[in-house]
């Protein structure tokens, strides 16, 4: 049986060469795939998501666990691909900043702990139109769809998505969600967002819950 | 050359400001800007965006500048820079603002390829004498519309072409315009654009043309996500590598000791070293370079936290 806490541990710790060798090696031994990436990566990312959380960790050494995360993930992916029937994402997720705003360094957290915890995600960049955000989430058949914002004369643009949105009956189960620093909740519930998250971990979470209600 | 502090504490992301906020509290604001001023604040920016604690209208924040910007003046005559993406904010502010109670010119902050009203900003600039912060962050895409700058010719061209703009149409100065050559959170800089930063400044010192002209960061971004204990150290070892490329203002916490480590101090040459390691290699992406730069980053902050220790 692979030792996953060890792995958990290497990946937590941003080991990448361990993390590549851990994962190796439980193919090795013929352990399933599903069985590698949820006990041996995602339950690791699990830990660093909570630690980001509660400011045990800090951003580099997220980013530094989203490395570990990618390698192990790399050997993974090939197996997962080739067998995609049984091996369905958490979730599918498309994450953009509006129209208008060219940041996303806080979008780009999001979206590394967001495969660290098993979803498709799908960046669909920045400056980004209603359109694109309806395209992507047809043609990945989203089950979120994430916006970001760092300007104050950006955040409206949001509502203009999530409105647009409302037009596409075929798209009423996507879920829409906000972010970015001049957002809070209760500008969420005004422009009708299914969810607000206020930082990577949070963020992640409530997707998690989402695609558990589902 | 001796660094510039724009003061950046009247933001909503500080407790103070988001009090005077909430209350529309003009002594809050009062207050504030009077402990920057005495602090050697070059300019007192007013930034009055929402936050995930506070959240703010565009038009709240254009109804409270008339209110406020005459009480900021009333308890000092340091420059005020208007920190909002809008012609109609920097508009409203323009016209609240008492030219004569003031040593200096007020700050537009800021210009980028993204904004929509450029044109009318300009046109701003040049009737009401103002400087102003231009974002090299963005660039012009041919055939219109704008996008990250990701590369130093980039963010230099777009420099030069803002500059053209504002002495041919504003009739700017160079000593009139500051440019923000961009700056991220150094343990989370997927893009290289620290190093991008810091290339562009070079870049610029080249360029006879531009001679003349400042360059400003907006500091408290720098540090983002690191440990408290080195934050500030941090900072002030970025301050000395990037006033060593022509860095001559930053937008930073006047309380926070804002100054240039001295060049021998041992985080400066591993800083260094850190943002060295962050530039992609042949056939790496940037975000490999930018984990690489995360990595180090952290032993930098674990390496000074430990001395502390032992220290004390």
């Amino acid at each position: 049986m692979p030792d996953y806490a060890q792995l958990n541990q290497f990946l937590y710790e941003g080991n990448a060469k361990e993390v590549e060798r851990l994962v190796r090696e439980a193919l090795a031994e013929n352990r399933p795939v599903d069985e590698v990436l949820n006990d041996g990566l995602i339950a690791g990312m699990a830990v660093v998501g909570e630690d980001f959380k509660y400011s045990t960790l800090y951003v580099p050494e997220v980013l530094v666990a989203a490395r570990a995360m990618k390698a192990g993930m790399a050997i993974l992916k090939p197996l997962l691909v080739a067998d995609a029937a049984n091996h369905p994402p958490r979730g599918t997720l498309i994450m953009g900043t509006v129209k208008g705003d060219l940041h996303d360094i806080g979008k780009n957290l999001v979206c590394m702990m967001a495969e660290g915890a098993g979803f498709k995600v799908v960046d669909i960049g920045v400056d980004q139109p209603t359109e694109s955000f309806i395209a992507a989430a047809r043609t990945h058949q989203a089950h979120i769809v994430g916006m970001s914002a760092l300007l104050t004369t950006t955040m409206p643009y949001m509502k203009v998505v999530i409105d647009a949105f409302q037009n596409e009956p075929d798209l009423a189960h996507v879920k829409l969600v906000i972010g970015g620093a001049p957002v809070n909740r209760m500008f969420a519930d005004e422009i009708g967002a299914d969810g607000y998250g206020p930082d990577a971990p949070s963020s992640v979470e409530m997707f998690q819950r989402f695609m558990a209600a589902q | 050359m001796s660094l510039h502090i724009i003061g950046e504490l009247i933001n909503n992301a500080y407790a103070r400001a988001r009090r005077a906020w909430e209350a529309r509290d003009v002594t809050g604001y009062q207050t504030l800007a009077s402990l920057q001023a005495a602090a050697g604040a070059a300019a007192i920016n007013l930034n009055l965006d929402g936050t995930q604690r506070v959240p703010v209208r565009q038009e709240e924040m254009i109804a409270f500048l008339p209110t406020v910007i005459p009480a900021l003046q009333a308890v000092t005559d340091v420059p005020l820079s208007f920190d909002n993406p809008s012609l109609g904010y920097h508009r409203a502010a323009i016209a609240a603002y008492d030219r004569s109670r003031c040593r200096g010119k007020p700050i537009l902050n800021s210009l980028a390829a993204s904004r929509p009203e450029l044109d009318g900003m300009i046109a701003l600039i040049r009737d009401h004498d103002l400087r102003c912060i231009v974002m090299a962050s963005e660039k012009f895409l041919p055939g219109g519309g704008s996008g990250q700058s990701l590369d130093a010719r980039d963010s230099h061209e777009t420099i030069v072409r803002f500059v053209d703009r504002l002495v041919s149409e504003a009739n700017r100065t160079l000593d009139d315009i500051i440019v923000d050559p961009g700056l991220a959170p150094v343990g989370a800089d997927t893009y290289g654009l620290i190093n991008i930063g810091l290339d562009t400044m070079r870049r610029c010192a080249e360029d006879p043309q531009l001679r003349g002209l400042h360059f400003s960061v907006g500091l408290s971004n720098f540090a983002w996500g690191t440990p408290k204990g080195i934050k500030d150290q941090l900072e002030r070892a970025y301050l000395t590598l990037a006033e060593r490329a022509g860095l001559d203002y930053a937008l930073a916490n006047v309380e926070h000791n804002a100054t240039p480590l001295p060049d021998h101090d041992p985080l400066v040459a591993e800083l260094a070293a850190a943002l060295e390691a962050g530039r992609a290699g042949p056939g790496e992406t940037t975000e490999d370079a930018g984990f690489r730069q995360a990595e180090k980053v952290m032993d930098i902050c674990n390496a000074y936290l430990e001395r502390q220790e032992a220290a004390s």
